[in-house]
């Protein structure tokens, strides 16, 4: 067996041995690493805001006005312009965040720790679908609900978190995976799931009703719930097998709706990035083609870890947004095996036999066969200001594995 | 035997789909195989591959 090989075996080894759970809500300022008072976190690989994208500005303002720091658009403006916030990936500081991805530091988060190998992966809470932050709206509602979330959500997920000691992420996933879910675009099992396993704690709090009610039923009302458990999940799994040797095993896909960009295990500290690609949306009423962004967002850590896009054959539905069959969903999930080293021995799909998610995408078999990892994905607005306009299929973009395929060779070869 | 090809082909057609689809247009039994050269030909890819392989 060649360096390779025995590098990529010991990563998704790692990967697979990885058990993510959930232990708690806290300020992203007081546990994720590197969090500093004046600085925002983003999804995607690095980028200053000149060449921020419409949804990734919008959801600076927003954050920008939720912290204090400005108190109206133009504000905020200003001072991103004059490099008063200083900008910096999620990826670069072990967490995570679904389309723009902007965390900021009085956000609450969660934690979610790998208990195999000890490492911790964060993502703040998600805020349903539409005029939400995270697709780049930030009027008064927006700012309203994220500092309601403050007020009510956190301080009561902390206390059921005390209460429900560590929550099995992974176990989740698994079973929602033969619900209906591929964990990307689809969360309603993994949401219902984690409800479930809460709710006895909920009630062990002892918080007045109307609280109670309020978070319960935003939080069930909410069918991506999960999903900012799910990011985090994937990120601490792939986190376990970045940073080894001789690996050409991809440890992150993401995009921050201007660069789409990729890390490879073997390849620590190093972004290899392409233009981000338009998806193939499927539009929310009142929305047309032309109103889309490019593709943006974290979560595509789902994918690099044999779900969304690669557990087609999960969820026909989410293929059939862009009027796709259940055979075109399978036949998603075949073709990723094409690119991956394995298949996944926890993460199933009925539909395949049972057969494993495809795992470990490796550049080189990318490069060489072709085949672009596979993608579902929200659609944001391509403007600051407006929010979610629908869901969409989307491609990873070649030239993001050739300059990682290059980079490696450079080192290794 | 030469005869029976002649009178209804058996075609497996690798590489190009647009073939495929004429002879399936005009009712021959053709089967595509979907190839393509490694790294789309790009020669720089392919030697980088090839010298990552050796390792």
């Amino acid at each position: 067996m060649g360096k390779i090989e025995k590098a990529n075996e010991e990563a998704v080894k790692k990967i697979l041995e990885a058990k993510p759970v959930a232990i708690g809500v806290k300020k992203a300022k007081d546990v994720i690493p590197g969090m500093k008072e004046r600085m925002l976190l983003h999804a995607g690989p690095p980028i200053e805001w000149k060449r921020m994208s419409g949804p990734t500005r919008g959801a600076v303002i927003g954050a920008t006005i939720f912290e204090g720091w400005a108190d109206k658009e133009a504000g905020a403006v200003k001072l991103a312009e004059r490099g008063e916030i200083e900008f910096a990936p999620c990826h670069d500081h072990d967490a995570v965040g679904p389309m723009a991805g902007v965390i900021s530091p009085s956000m609450s988060v969660y934690i979610v720790e790998n208990q195999t190998h000890g490492n911790k992966a964060y993502c703040n809470f998600n805020e349903g679908l539409g005029k939400v932050l995270r697709y780049g709206a930030y009027s008064d509602e927006v700012i309203e609900n994220l500092k309601w979330m403050e007020k009510e959500m956190s301080p009561l997920l902390t206390e059921v978190f005390k209460r429900s000691g560590p929550i099995d992420l992974k176990e989740i996933i698994s079973k929602a995976l033969h619900m209906g879910d591929e964990c990307h675009c689809r969360n309603v099992a993994t949401s219902l799931l984690f409800l479930k396993t809460m709710t006895p704690h909920v009630i062990e709090t002892g918080f007045d009703g109307e609280i109670i009610s309020r978070v319960m039923k935003f939080m069930g009302d909410n069918v991506l719930t999960f999903l900012n458990l799910l990011m985090p999940a994937c990120k601490a799994m792939l986190d376990a097998g970045h940073g080894i040797e001789y690996s050409t095993i991809v440890t992150a896909l993401t995009r921050n709706g201007t660069d789409f960009g990729i890390r490879v295990s073997g390849l620590p500290g190093q972004w290899f990035t392409a233009p981000a690609p338009t998806p193939e949306t499927l539009f929310f009423p009142g929305f047309k083609k032309g109103d889309e962004g490019r593709d943006i967002g974290d979560s595509a850590i789902a994918e690099t870890m044999g779900l969304g896009g690669f557990a087609s054959a999960n969820s026909p539905a989410v293929v059939q947004v862009v009027g796709g069959t259940p055979q075109d969903a399978a036949n998603y999930s075949r073709e990723m095996r094409e690119i991956t080293v394995t298949k996944h021995t926890s993460f199933t799909m009925p539909f395949m036999n049972f057969e494993g998610t495809p795992l470990g995408i490796d550049i080189r078999k990318v490069v060489e066969t072709g085949i672009l990892p596979f993608i579902n994905t929200g659609v944001a607005h391509k403007d600051p200001g407006v929010g979610g306009v629908g869901f969409g299929l989307v491609r990873a973009p070649m030239d993001c594995f050739k300059k990682a395929l290059k980079a490696f060779a450079e080192k290794y070869g | 035997m030469t005869v029976e090809l002649l009178r209804k082909p058996k075609i497996i057609n690798v590489g190009t789909r647009n073939f495929h689809d004429s002879l399936i247009a005009q009712g021959a039994d053709s089967v595509h195989v979907d190839w393509k050269p490694p790294a789309g030909g790009d020669q720089e890819m392919i030697k980088l591959l090839d010298k990552l392989d050796k390792l």
